[in-house]
């Protein structure tokens, strides 16, 4: 009866099909052999890459001039102006981009191509290293760290939480230093953000080339395929498209420049002009807290030649904001005014100007006017709104401020 | 009256003891103590000194001396005697000797290492040391995390955070790595089954990692008492560890109560209400003011054991606020002040799940009442611990419900009071939990070839797998990870089964009652089954099968639903199998397609079938490893001359089974599940499968295998322990299902089996 089931060992079911039951999709074809990468990689010497090494220990340099304008032209206030990190040393600024295999954090993902572009005074070298495989990433990572070292700036965009850990996670595992990586670092990324916020649909890099500095990609492929096109090379071995990642990887540093020094002439020079008027009230509002008030309120003052009534108040409230920190009371009083000119139903406004009026100016009679106006125009809010008219407490905060100016004053006005 | 008195009132009691099946005292022990070695550091010696520890027990001098000598240990002492210091001793120790060194520390839950963290902090703050230690867990606030990764000299967490938040990310944790010199894993019975199975993978990633940066921590681990602690150890961290379980703590006099309720029902073996009868047995203490901690298997038993000690406590007049609950679910502000309350006294009585049977401190209480049975042997004793912990006397009573596993410890104490049977199993290499742990550790570095993960063989093959379905890529000599995906995440180290249906009840609103596998759920939760949830009656209106999600809505009907159940087993490969009296065992790896077809609606009290419908529902497949045991064909017809009825049996048999089995592997009856088919087309006899629930298995069968004479003996006796008559939950399941002569056919064949039957008398006529 219990013939054949005498003991066995359990490879009766290879492991290939029991593993099989948990992976979804079924192996594209049988591939024992080794893959041979040397066919795919070929367009890709043949752009006058030069060979560090061979496979698979060695890494691919390709390298070439560049003109950049002179630091020098780079105004030293702009770092501190753009919240960035100041330049140490005389070294050479490296501007650094990375393609990687996945946007996950964590030591799996390989970075498998990097542009660093050396400027340095009145002349520039981009050089890229790309990783043909993963064995080659000892000698990847000694050119790379070797190309960072001395600088003086590392110049990137989101570099600080993206390509910066990534680079440092895989030299570790290639029990490579990266020390050179550690010096000052001015992640172009906030800056950007700041100015770009409020009009473009993100702060990717592609839309800011666009919205920003008007530039068009002609390259035939988004970022986002690198990652596919590098594990073909390493799974299958096959090119999908590696000279135009590398084209990718090179544009994206070029542009950075163009950005770096957009930025530059955004933050010290004139070109905040050529933003929209969101955009200069948003900057305006980051210098002065900056301390750089008189450069905010010329900015603020050119959004009054805006249409949007809403906004040329909002650059009033600010200005009056800051004019009012820095004591001149009357010039906020004017920028309050102005305001309210600009969209008359402004509670925030009446409210300012009520403030300004009692603590500053001392003229309680039109503190308390301007308190009444604030709170009819509440009630006439919540009649259109309901409840949900003003900011929770407000009736009850200015009714208190009503009181004690009539306190103040001696009684309430209607008794007099 | 004190404690002693009440405990004279209830011997005398007859109402009491008439329902005790055993009173076992544990007399008081005392310490058994050695001087500090000369080699501790003053500044320890001093702290500890200064916390009325003047000498250590012997188990601790030994962790010390253990430590000392480089050998991984596992400690194995009771509750509450002073384990913690096994591993706080040799750590800090270290860490005063060399201001680099670092240790880890894995508790299986958050709330534990709260509390282990408080003692470490308070010898640390009296030796005025700079020895930093951190919880690293989901709470730990994303600011905190670079300091810890770069300072914390000890660094607790658990085994979840480690897979997913720290090996993923270990060139962010190189100080640690690179000087880990302990790692101490706690509780390591709790490393068990599935879950077990998942850390013993954990384990071999983390160690792999430490070697990548140079270092071996030495591995100190406790554990309550197991049967195998050494061999579980073993396979847990893929080490040999020195077992270390000379216990020098003392311990004052301890009552252990067996109470069985008093049957209600003797035909279908009810007894009373054991969350009701638990709470009666707490009254006298409450009345006393005597604190009492009450442990419930599920959130539910918890909150009635509440309703009902509320009760008692406003019918003595007292504040109901002193009981509380505690369970998972409540806020952890919440269980400190709980926690605290216990500790000062403010609270009297609490109801908890086994949220606090863990290392939780809640001070000495004196008296525990278990609603159940734990589950497991080790759970009871660690239930069991938490009344009186060194000094003074204490009870514990435990309450047997009307499950068999319960009936089975309540008719025989020995069973729990004389050296443990229970087994803690863990299978590192199923394949599916190995595979999936190849994967996140090929992501954390690259695998070399010829490199072996764990003690696997078939670590090469699986790699070249992996590769085949471009997860990994080969250079040089290494497999490197190619995906871009994070693997950790796709792990869920938890749960047992793979897929569950949630039950919705849609009679107000949309709550969520419960969740049940996607086994049961073919069979109780298709479209129109009257689903039974709490004693609650709920029929089905819809199975999403894809959104796997049932929506239920209550009801009042007279009729209960019976759903016929295809299995057909298939591509066996028997890895072992044995010859036993009227047939054979065997273990192996099996194939299961199960197919709910029908159901019958089926009167309640007459059992007249009222109608039948259709199921539609797919199959299910599903592979593991499964215990199978064959009776010789020739039986049928034996007992069919002595009026019995195999398929009965059989039915009969394979509840019983699969409720006693769990004693002896620590599972919980949800992790196994037995079919019996009458004729099995794979061995061509009638045949039981006791199978794995989790895919592939996690080494339950081969266990079965090895331990198949003594479960049919435990089985035997819970047969003749079971006063029903033709059988009920607590034996052979109710016989509306199992059928009227199931309990008789199951014993006879137990009977033969064991050898208590020569042979029948129609064969001895028909030999005459």
């Amino acid at each position: 009866m219990m013939e054949g089931m005498a003991k066995r060992s359990p490879t009766v079911r290879s492991l290939r099909d029991r593993l099989a039951q948990f992976t979804a999709s079924p192996p594209p074809d049988r591939r024992t052999e080794k893959i041979d990468r040397r066919a795919a990689l070929e367009a890709l010497v043949a752009r006058g890459t030069q060979w560090m090494g061979s496979l698979p220990e060695g890494c691919l340099r390709i390298e070439e001039p560049v003109s950049l304008p002179a630091r020098a032209e780079v105004s030293t206030a702009f770092f501190a102006r753009a919240g960035l990190e100041d330049p140490r040393g005389d070294g050479p600024w490296v501007v650094l981009d990375t393609e990687t295999t996945g946007l996950e954090s964590g030591t799996g993902t390989v970075v498998f191509l990097v542009a660093l572009l050396r400027w340095s005074d009145g002349e520039g070298r981009l050089v890229q290293y790309f990783l043909p495989e993963p064995a080659g990433e000892s000698c990847f990572w000694t050119a790379v760290a070797r190309e960072v070292e001395g600088a003086s700036l590392v110049i990137s965009y989101n570099g600080k939480s993206f390509d910066l850990p990534r680079m440092r996670t895989r030299m570790r595992l290639s029990r490579i230093g990266a020390e050179a990586l550690e010096g000052p670092h001015a992640d172009l990324l906030h800056p950007t953000r700041r100015v770009v916020t409020s009009w473009l649909a993100s702060s990717r890099l592609i839309e800011v080339e666009r919205g920003l500095l008007g530039l068009r990609r002609t390259e035939d492929l988004p970022g986002s395929q690198a990652p596919e096109v590098y594990r073909s090379l390493q799974t299958e071995g096959r090119d999908r498209g590696l000279c135009a990642v590398v084209e990718h990887n090179r544009a994206d540093v070029l542009h950075l420049v163009e950005l770096f020094c957009r930025l530059e002439r955004i933050y010290c020079g004139s070109a905040w002009r050529d933003l929209p008027a969101e955009a200069r009230l948003d900057l305006a509002r980051v210098l002065a807290r900056r301390g750089e008030v008189d450069d905010a309120l010329e900015m603020l003052t050119s959004v009054r030649g805006s249409e949007d009534a809403k906004l040329r108040a909002r650059a009033h409230r600010l200005a009056a904001h800051h004019l009012r920190r820095a004591g001149e009371h009357a010039r906020a009083e004017g920028e309050l005014l102005a305001a309210l000119e600009a969209e008359p139903a402004g509670l925030d406004t009446r409210v300012q100007l009520a403030k300004l009026y009692e603590h500053r100016l001392k003229d309680l009679p039109r503190a308390h006017e301007m308190t009444r106006a604030a709170l009819s125009g509440l009630h006439r809010q919540r009649e259109w709104a309901g409840a949900s008219g003003g900011r929770v407490g407000e009736d009850q905060a200015l009714l208190h401020r009503l009181r004690r100016l009539e306190r103040r004053m001696g009684g309430p006005r209607g008794e007099h | 009256m004190n404690l002693q008195q009440l405990l004279g009132h209830l011997r005398e009691s007859p109402g009491f003891t008439r329902n005790v099946t055993r009173w076992h005292t544990l007399e008081a022990q005392g310490p058994r103590c050695v001087a500090f070695p000369a080699s501790t550091d003053p500044r320890l010696r001093r702290a500890l000194e200064a916390r009325g520890v003047e000498k250590l027990y012997l188990h601790q001098a030994r962790a010390l001396e253990l430590a000392s000598e480089g050998r991984d240990q596992v400690v194995v002492t009771p509750t509450a005697s002073g384990k913690t210091l096994c591993y706080n001793l040799p750590v800090l120790q270290a860490c005063l000797e060399d201001s680099e060194a670092r240790a880890l520390y894995l508790f299986p839950t958050k709330a534990l290492s709260q509390d282990q963290m408080n003692e470490l902090h308070g010898l640390i703050e009296a030796m005025e040391v700079d020895i930093k230690t951190y919880t690293f867990d989901g709470d730990t606030p994303a600011a905190a995390r670079r300091t810890i990764r770069s300072s914390g000299h000890v660094v607790v967490t658990n085994p979840d955070m480690l897979h997913q938040g720290i090996l993923p990310h270990h060139t962010a944790w190189v100080k640690l790595f690179e000087n880990l010199r302990f790692l101490v894993v706690d509780e390591l019975h709790h490393y068990r089954g599935v879950f077990g199975s998942h850390v013993a993978n954990v384990l071999r990633r983390l160690l792999r990692i430490c070697e990548f940066y140079g270092s071996r921590p030495l591995i100190i681990a406790c554990s309550a008492t197991i049967a195998n602690p050494a061999d579980h150890a073993a396979r847990l961290l893929g080490r040999s560890a020195v077992v270390n379980d000379e216990n020098g703590a003392p311990r004052g006099r301890k009552h252990l109560i067996f109470y069985n309720p008093p049957v209600v029902n003797a035909e279908l073996g009810i007894r009373r209400s054991v969350i009701k009868e638990a709470a009666r047995l707490a009254r006298p203490f409450l009345e006393t003011g005597v604190q009492v901690i009450l442990f419930g298997r599920s959130r539910v038993r918890v909150e009635l054991l509440l309703t009902y000690l509320k009760d008692s406590m406003r019918s003595l007049k007292r504040s109901a606020d002193r009981v509380r609950a505690y369970r998972g679910g409540y806020l952890p502000r919440e269980r400190r002040e709980i926690e605290r309350g216990l500790r000062e006294g403010e609270i009297l009585a609490v109801a908890s799940t086994n949220a606090l049977e863990l290392g939780i401190d809640i001070g000495q209480l004196d008296v525990c009442i278990m609603a159940g049975y734990a589950g497991t042997v080790a759970s009871t004793w660690q239930q069991a611990g938490r009344a009186g912990r060194r000094r003074g006397e204490s009870v514990a009573i435990l309450v047997a419900s009307s499950a068999p596993l319960d009936q089975y410890i309540i008719e025989h104490p020995e069973f729990f009071l004389e050296s443990t049977p229970e087994q803690a199993i863990i299978d590192p290499d199923n394949l599916s939990i190995l595979l999936s742990h190849l994967k996140c550790a090929a992501f954390e570095l690259p695998f070399a070839e010829g490199e072996r993960f764990g003690d696997s063989s078939a670590t090469s093959e699986m790699l070249d797998y992996l590769t085949e379905h471009r997860v990994l890529s080969r250079s040089g000599d290494r497999y490197h990870w190619m995906a871009d995906t994070y693997p950790a995440e796709d792990v869920s180290m938890r749960s047992a089964v793979i897929e569950n249906v949630v039950i919705v009840d849609t009679s107000r609103g949309r709550e969520v009652i419960g969740e049940t596998d996607l086994l049961s759920a073919q069979l109780l939760l298709h479209e129109d089954a009257i689903y039974l949830h709490q004693g609650r009656q709920y029929h089905v209106d819809q199975l999403d099968w894809d959104r796997k999600e049932a929506y239920v809505r209550r009801v009042q009907v007279n009729y209960y639903t019976d759903a016929q159940l295809k299995s057909e087993i298939h591509a066996l490969d028997c890895f072992e199998s044995q010859a036993v009296a009227h047939g054979e065992k065997a273990h192996g790896e099996i194939g299961l397609i199960t197919k709910a077809t029908m159901f019958k609606k089926i009167k309640l009290g007459t059992h007249e079938n009222l109608g039948a419908g259709r199921i539609h529902l797919p199959e299910l497949e599903h592979h593991t490893t499964s215990f199978w045991w064959t009776l010789d064909e020739s039986l049928d017809e034996r007992m069919r001359g002595e009026g019995l009825n195999l398929g009965d049996g059989l039915k009969g048999l394979a509840h019983l089974l699969g409720q006693v089995a769990p004693l002896f592997l620590m599972a919980d009856p949800g992790d196994l599940r037995s079919i019996p088919m009458v004729r099995s087309p794979q061995t061509g006899g009638p045949t039981l499968f006791l199978y794995d629930t989790y895919p592939g298995g996690v080494g339950f069968a081969r266990r079965l295998f090895d331990l198949h004479a003594v479960l049919q003996e435990a089985a035997a006796q819970r047969l003749r322990d079971c006063a029903c008559a033709h059988g009920c939950p607590s034996c052979v399941g109710s016989s509306l299902e199992a059928g009227s002569l199931s309990k008789a056919t199951a014993a006879w064949l137990l009977a033969l089996t064991r050898g208590e039957v020569e042979s029948s008398p129609r064969e001895r006529m028909q030999r005459g």
